[in-house]
């Protein structure tokens, strides 16, 4: 049902051209582990405007076509406004995903992101929490097993709310276009 | 009496065939012509840690007056070559295997992000931005065409 209400979100934020509503029926504070082995928590980094993405490193298509598109939204923003945003691809691949894989991946993008990783559980509170789903599936194929998942990314505004929804098949103009009216 | 029995033989071996198995004879005289089709835009994704995937895209068209079944794809740059599809559903992405896509008569079947692909495991070492790669695609009926293309993404 949440993933519902993320569906009418996603067409809600693509359509209007009001001013960003605040999204309270979905979101808020969790803990993860950066991929160095920290602890991150969302309300701590209060102050800063976040993207988050639920993804994984075994994803062969979607979530690097993401990433090539944020860091593509990234190119455009100064300096300045590059250093108000963090870049949060949150992985729902625990299993797959340590901290060392989650580095090396995201270091291949050239770009500033911080990996989250958590326990099969914290995430899929985390993931219910933002009404995102995944799912582990096994496949007729070498891939072995795949995660089907939601594809949107959230702009999360530096109170912690969410304030935007950009779906995959959107382009990277809607997101560029979300952060310059919260910047 | 010994044509019923031949009659008989002959409905069992029709039977029995498998039409819905497209097999790759590229000297079937109903096959289309090779000139049928035209292969554009293609390119490759570079892997990413931990290197365990990659993917092409490109798009094929076809001019001939029937359809064309890609079956299969193979390169030396990979053990393992599939045709994968990506289904949009309410905003959740599942990727998944297929036996085969079509190039429709007079259309084009487009292999990008998103869609229908090209998905490669088990690589030789990665994929790196600017290698070049030569692909096999493998047609039901049709010659199988070399694909050569650059790590682009």
């Amino acid at each position: 049902m949440r993933w519902f209400v993320v569906c009418c979100l996603i067409l809600a934020t693509s359509c209007s051209d009001e001013p960003l509503e605040v999204y309270d029926t979905i979101g808020g504070d969790f803990v993860l582990h950066d991929q160095f082995g920290s602890e991150y928590q969302l309300s701590a980094h209060n102050g800063k405007i976040r993207l988050l993405f639920f993804g994984f490193t075994h994803c062969p298509d979607v979530c690097p076509t993401t990433l090539a598109e944020v860091k593509e939204v990234w190119q455009q923003l100064s300096h300045e406004q590059q250093q108000q945003i963090e870049i949060l691809f949150a992985s729902v691949d625990p299993e797959r995903d340590s901290g060392d894989l989650l580095r090396d991946y995201l270091n291949s993008f050239d770009l500033p992101v911080i990996g989250l990783r958590g326990s099969e559980a914290e995430m899929l509170k985390i993931t219910e929490q933002y009404g995102s789903y995944y799912e582990k599936v096994q496949l007729d194929s070498a891939l072995s097993y795949t995660i089907d998942h939601s594809s949107q990314t959230y702009v999360i505004d530096e109170q912690g709310k969410i304030r935007g929804l950009v779906a995959y098949d959107q382009p990277p103009s809607a997101l560029l276009e979300l952060l310059k009216r919260l910047l | 009496m010994a044509s019923l029995r031949f009659l008989m033989l002959l409905l069992l071996v029709v039977a029995c065939s498998d039409e819905a198995a497209p097999s790759i004879d590229s000297n079937d005289s109903q096959a289309p012509q090779s000139e049928s089709l035209e292969i554009e835009d293609a390119r490759a994704r570079s892997s990413r840690p931990p290197h365990a995937n990659s993917a092409a895209f490109m798009t094929l068209s076809n001019n001939g007056n029937q359809d064309l079944v890609l079956v299969g794809v193979k390169t030396s740059r990979a053990k393992v070559a599939e045709l994968h599809t990506m289904l949009h559903e309410d905003g959740k992405m599942k990727m998944r295997r297929v036996e085969h896509l079509v190039v429709p008569s007079k259309g084009e079947l487009v292999l990008k992000p998103g869609a229908d692909h090209l998905m490669f495991f088990d690589l030789d070492k990665a994929w790196r931005k600017g290698d070049q790669l030569e692909l096999t695609l493998l047609f039901a009926r049709y010659p199988e065409q070399i694909v050569t293309l650059e790590v682009e993404m």
